[in-house]
């Protein structure tokens, strides 16, 4: 006789789904008629299982291009003409990274010195900063 | 399930097979029935992931290792996120 089993972790959601070669006694592993991998994930709770509601994930790592595209084109434009040698040396930095870690202490002082230079205007800074988004994540 | 099947000189006893998915935390252990770790070994069947991009905070879920901690625990070890991962396993012991 098949051996199904559904483990849970110890906030009794089923972690892992299973077809095991004997029978075991345990209060974490519940018993199941049939391989259910659907399970997964679920909340096990007076015989039942259920979905969990998942708190939303924070993004704040984003590919380089899609922290470029957050910047309006006048922007842009403004980091590449600018003379300021720390502006300069910023957006070479930035522009070798793949990856940009939007809590980087790099980038919050780079664009502190954008908005002190005027080329991003006040207020910029936290809406270049939201967190990311899965698309962002994609090259 | 008990499998005997001639291979070689030597026959599988066993065969346990599961999906576990990991999530938030670096360490996942599953519990199987019991089997002689000296003539068992686990295999890596494939690895999932929930929705995640390709940044560097995300490369380290893409990975997992799986151990035979001892006769009745399986133990994975990846990167903790807070995005789940699922991986495939087999055991089989030979008899």
């Amino acid at each position: 006789m098949p051996n199904f089993y559904a483990q849970l972790n110890d906030s009794n959601i089923c972690t892992t789904v299973s077809e095991l070669s004997g029978e075991i006694i345990d209060i974490k592993l519940i018993k199941l008629d049939k391989y259910d991998a659907s399970l997964l994930g679920k909340k096990y709770n007076g015989g039942i299982f259920s979905d969990v509601i998942k708190a939303p994930v924070i993004i704040r790592t984003i590919l380089g291009w899609a922290l470029d595209e957050r910047f309006t084109l006048a922007e842009s434009a403004a980091i590449e003409a600018s003379t300021n040698s720390y502006v300069k040396a910023l957006n070479r930095r930035l522009s070798r990274k793949p990856f940009i870690n939007l809590d980087a202490a790099i980038v919050s002082e780079g664009l502190d010195l954008l908005t002190t230079l005027g080329i991003i205007k006040v207020g910029r800074k936290a809406e270049l900063l939201v967190d990311g988004t899965h698309e962002e994540t994609r090259s | 399930m008990a499998i005997n099947i001639a291979y070689g000189t030597k026959s599988i006893k066993s065969i346990q097979r599961g999906v576990t998915l990991s999530s938030s935390t670096a360490t996942a252990t599953v519990t199987i029935t019991s089997v002689d770790t000296a003539k068992s070994f686990v295999s890596f069947l494939g690895i999932g992931h929930e929705e995640v991009g390709s940044t560097a905070d995300t490369l380290g879920q893409k990975f997992a290792t799986i151990t035979l901690t001892n006769a009745t625990t399986l133990t994975i070890t990846r990167k903790a996120t807070s995005l789940g991962t699922y991986i495939s396993w087999e055991v089989i012991e030979y008899a």
